[in-house]
């Protein structure tokens, strides 16, 4: 089946092709898979917009549950709340978005250019440490930025900021967007960190060498040369974080609230927490069309230029690193200590907050390892034993970590072969749809995708058993709800793979499987393998997605902390995050190192 | 055999009948072996209903509180039978029940639930839960603790004060005062668009107007008068005609800026932090006084707090609908009514229904008795049907 040595005879034949093409039938079979998955729920939350539910008839005397109606649109939009329901926080929303991601981009932007082509020393430290603040938990960034910056009004001990400097720290700097978009920056920069190393990664230095030699300058290098190749990664890092800090309610709730500075995601979760559901996803469908813009515009971005990015070729590869001279050492100290006051500082707090007696208290004599090590004491804790004491919790870390490393490995196979579909048929639309179905899980209200997986699959459809209670179920939303992320890495990655790689393979005869298999895959490992750490880190802090579809068989560590979180059990609850990061922390170290072997010997090959 | 499939039939009638809003008919025959519904007022056999339950030998219960893991080897050896807990919030539970009864999935016994306007206006009327009382507690409950359904105990939210540097006393005497200009940006709550239960505090006090308004009558020596912004709402909004003190009140107090904070046990503390110069006051709950330690926190409750010293809620235990272990979910809701089965909620500040229970408190805790209090208890009827409106005059007055 070599498709390009035989010239198209007729409409018959390129019929015949394209239905037997391997490409297509996974693209249409894809393509009703994710109709299933993400379109349908993402109807069926449309029709509830629409629809009296049987909470309305407190809202309005005409409700009649099941029945069509606009109520809640025109409420959103026109009504006398809109201003502080809608428009208002949509404001804020633009506002600490764009800040937030232009923050994140430029300081992903730069680490990654330190750390993957100059020669700064201590790289294998510093590079996963840089990660780290995307495994914390964003209100555990938002609490460190609180327990600095906090404002003597909220009472308790003076924050440090008020006891290192004698005056407390001005308002828009404790509450409001200022910390709000600083505190998204900080847990998002990752992304746009991994993304751009992924890129970087990439470049020959060949093309770098070529340029010096002509007599380009640095700058002029990074301008025409490095800029151009990591723009595509750049792209799905605005993506991934714009979507992600519009989506996000727990930071801007803890920093926004105190006063009254409130988001279109915050406004979600206060109508669901007040019981307006039909409010929270009128307000869920704005931000996902909010997105779906910001995606459009990448789109046309990546997509018009894309071919001149390729910089994996057929040709030999390089990559040389860039001295930095002189500026070796304050730069180095420069990521370093940004790295530890990021990555490193807010986990030393958590871990410091979990040995303490009486949370909040800092003194010798309050040290204890109990919440760690403890056998129960009805003294302490309610009588709840230390997390390592606990069977509850070694089950639900077994579970944790199996779900974390199914979902990430089928996520990143799926999404790959999503974006590889969406890139190389870029001008089929079907080819777009799936692009941008594959999108529509990351701006859902989690708590509701729960919901709707719990309807769809509580019972037998057709072929589709009920996967109700089962661990299958968590893998499939776990999977569903990453496929944004991994699209969007796969996206960066295959962009950059030259067609004539393909083209060869497919003269000597290879198959698209066996294409896909030993060319695509192994060459954008690189990228992919990050996409896979985020996806890993996701699937183990996650908690609303998953909470309605877990039993007491299926729990995990984020249920668990939840219980004690909800129980005021904060030294319990910090173990179990500081447990989950450093989870992670192995579980990233082992992809990395896979990772590492994988692309050594593509190089020793190449050379 | 044949009855498994009789009951898969019956479930997924049932299920069907729900859907189409008829449910009255199809699962009677879960309502007898349960005992309720029509069959509630039926003698109990408790050793027939113990000896059914060994056979079912587990419960499966949705609980609001992570305690309930407490119980699980107490309830093992008394009975043989199995407690799986699973903590979920009240109103996620009401959400997952309904989704699952909607596709005919029974897989819930017991709601430990504190969402008690969902219950009433929801579950219940819906027949998604049931109301189960045991036998020979009615004596020792009020009738408003048995209908419409069993309340095991009663929690509230308070305001608490700074007792290690207010020696003499609370620095108030009137929830007037937290409008007043030296408390502005000093009263901690859980803000109400997060926490529903802090809705509720604010909830209640706006349908005790009447109230409110003698209050700042006594605090102020003259009848109240409404600010121009509480005009201004009441003019926007369609629900309500007339301004009354409970809005000027929400009026002034969200124009003094209170300061939202995520935790109750937070709240307590920044409150009680015995190392500030001027400690804020906190609308949190009235068990958290158990956080008291020496020379760290110290903190309490203002109890003669005018006009009210603060809003009480109930935690309830329910049946599920068509729940798979009927008599091990009766054992499990008896046995969480009496003194064994309390145990991981008696605590100073949350009350047990039960009287007997609760007169062992009053003494072991020196507390008053709860119906000493002077507490405002949540309507569940307003609260629900009032939400919407209540955000809509929160967010104008804010």
């Amino acid at each position: 089946m070599s498709d390009i040595s035989v010239p198209a005879h007729g409409l018959r034949s390129r019929l015949h092709r394209s239905a037997t093409d391997p490409v297509n039938i996974l693209m249409l079979l894809l393509l009703a898979v994710l109709a299933y998955l993400v379109l349908w729920p993402f109807i069926q939350l449309t029709i509830e917009t629409l629809t009296w539910s049987q909470g309305d008839r407190r809202l309005s005397r005409d409700a009649v549950p099941g029945e069509f109606t606009w109520f809640h649109w025109l409420q959103a939009t026109t009504g006398p709340l809109s201003t502080k329901v809608l428009y208002g926080p949509l404001i804020n929303t633009m506002i600490t978005g764009i800040v937030s991601t232009i923050l994140a981009l430029l300081a992903g932007g730069v680490l990654a250019w330190c750390v993957v082509r100059s020669d700064m020393p201590g790289k294998r430290w510093l590079q996963p440490i840089l990660t780290l603040p995307y495994i914390l938990p964003s209100f555990a960034i938002a609490l460190a930025w609180e327990t600095v910056f906090r404002s003597p009004k909220v009472g308790g001990q003076p924050g440090l900021f008020e006891a290192l400097l004698g005056t407390a720290p001005p308002e828009w700097l404790s509450y409001g967007a200022v910390p709000i978009s600083i505190t998204l920056a900080i847990h998002y920069f990752p992304f746009a960190y991994l993304l751009v190393a992924g890129a970087l990664a990439t470049i020959d230095s060949q093309m770098e060498e070529g340029a010096l030699i002509s007599g380009a300058g640095r700058l002029m290098i990074l301008r025409r040369i490095t800029f151009p190749v990591v723009a595509p990664a750049f792209a799905a890092a605005f993506i991934l974080t714009f979507g992600k800090t519009i989506g996000q309610f727990a930071l801007p709730f803890l920093l926004g609230a105190p006063t009254q500075y409130h988001t279109v995601a915050t406004m979600v979760y206060a109508n669901l927490a007040l019981g307006l559901d039909s409010m929270a996803f009128v307000l869920a469908i704005v931000l996902i069309a909010m997105s779906l813009v910001a995606i459009w515009f990448s789109n046309r971005f990546v997509g018009k230029k894309s071919r001149r990015f390729e910089t994996i070729s057929g040709k030999g590869f390089r990559s040389r690193t860039i001295a930095l001279g002189a500026w070796r050492w304050p730069v180095f100290t420069a990521v370093a200590m940004f790295s530890f006051t990021v990555g490193i500082l807010p986990l030393i707090l958590l871990g410091v907050q979990s040995v303490m007696l009486i949370d909040g208290f800092y003194g010798l004599e309050n040290l204890t390892s109990h919440f760690w090590f403890g056998t129960s004491n009805p003294e302490i804790a309610f009588g709840e034993p230390g997390v390592l004491h606990n069977d509850i919790i070694l089950g639900a870390t077994w579970n944790t970590l199996k779900l974390a490393f199914i979902s990430a490995v089928i996520a990143s196979v799926v999404g790959l072969v999503i974006a590889y579909i969406s890139v190389r048929r870029a001008d089929n639309p079907l080819a777009r749809a799936l692009d941008q179905i594959s999108f529509i899980p990351f701006l859902f209200p989690t708590i509701a995708f729960g919901a709707m997986y719990l309807t769809l699959f509580a019972e037998p459809v057709g072929p589709i058993p009920a996967l109700y209670g089962t661990f299958t179920l968590l893998v499939l939303i776990s999977v569903v709800s990453r496929l944004p992320y991994s699209v969007k890495t796969g996206v960066t990655a295959v962009t950059q793979i030259g067609k004539e790689l393909e083209e060869a393979a497919e003269l000597a005869g290879a198959g698209w499987g066996m294409r896909f298999r030993r060319i695509i895959m192994p060459l954008a490992s690189s990228g992919v393998l990050s996409g896979m750490m985020v996806s890993f880190v996701g699937v183990m802090r996650e908690l609303s997605l998953i909470i309605l579809l877990i039993t007491p068989s299926t729990r995990v560590l984020m249920t668990v902390g939840f219980g004690y979180a909800e129980e005021g059990l904060s030294q319990l609850s910090n173990a179990l995050v500081l447990i989950v990061a450093v989870l992670t922390i192995i579980g990233e170290l082992i992809l990395m190192w896979i990772g590492k072997g994988k692309m050594a010997r593509l190089r020793d090959k190449q050379s | 055999m044949k009855t498994k499939r009789n009951l898969r039939l019956l479930a997924t009638t049932a299920a069907l009948g729900l859907m189409l809003g008829n449910v009255a008919a199809a699962d009677d025959a879960w309502q007898k072996s349960a005992g309720v519904g029509a069959y509630a007022n039926e003698t109990q056999d408790w050793a027939a209903i113990e000896a059914a339950a060994r056979e079912e030998g587990q419960v499966v219960i949705y609980s609001v509180s992570s305690r309930i893991a407490k119980l699980v080897d107490g309830f093992k050896e008394k009975y043989g039978i199995d407690i799986i807990g699973h903590d979920m919030p009240s109103d996620l539970q009401i959400e997952k029940l309904r989704r699952e009864n909607n596709a005919g999935v029974h897989a819930v016994d017991v709601l430990f639930n504190a969402e008690a306007a969902l219950l009433l206006n929801e579950a219940l009327p819906d027949e998604l839960v049931w109301n189960f009382i045991p036998d020979g507690m009615t004596d020792d409950l009020d009738t408003g603790e048995t209908e419409p359904f069993l309340i095991q105990r009663h929690s509230s939210r308070v305001v608490y004060y700074n007792t290690a540097l207010n020696p003499d006393g609370a620095p108030i005497d009137s929830l007037w005062d937290l409008t007043r200009d030296e408390w502005k940006g000093r009263t901690l709550l859980p803000s109400p668009l997060e926490d529903s239960l802090s809705a509720n505090f604010i909830q209640t006090v706006l349908h005790n107007a009447e109230e409110m308004a003698a209050a700042y009558e006594r605090e102020f020596g003259e009848p109240i008068t409404y600010s121009e912004g509480v005009l201004e709402a009441v003019e926007d909004n369609a629900t309500i005609t007339e301004p009354d003190a409970g809005m000027e009140w929400l009026f002034r107090f969200l124009g003094n800026e209170p300061v939202f904070q995520g935790s109750t046990t937070k709240i307590f503390k920044n409150v009680g932090d015995v190392q500030q110069d001027n400690p804020p006051l906190g609308i949190t709950t009235f068990s958290k006084m158990r956080k008291n330690k020496e020379g760290i926190y110290a903190a309490a409750p203002i109890y003669d707090l005018d006009p009210v010293f603060g809003v009480s809620y109930p935690t309830a235990l329910v049946m599920a609908n068509e729940a798979p272990h009927p008599n091990a979910a009766k054992l499990l809701i008896r046995y969480m009514m009496e003194e064994d089965g309390f145990k991981p909620w008696n605590e100073p500040g949350d009350y047990a229904a039960r009287s007997s229970i609760e007169a062992t408190q009053v003494e072991d805790f020196n507390l008053p008795k709860f119906d000493d209090l002077n507490l405002w208890p949540i309507n569940p009827e307003e609260i629900y049907f009032t939400k919407y409106g209540f955000l809509a005059l929160y967010l104008a007055l804010g």
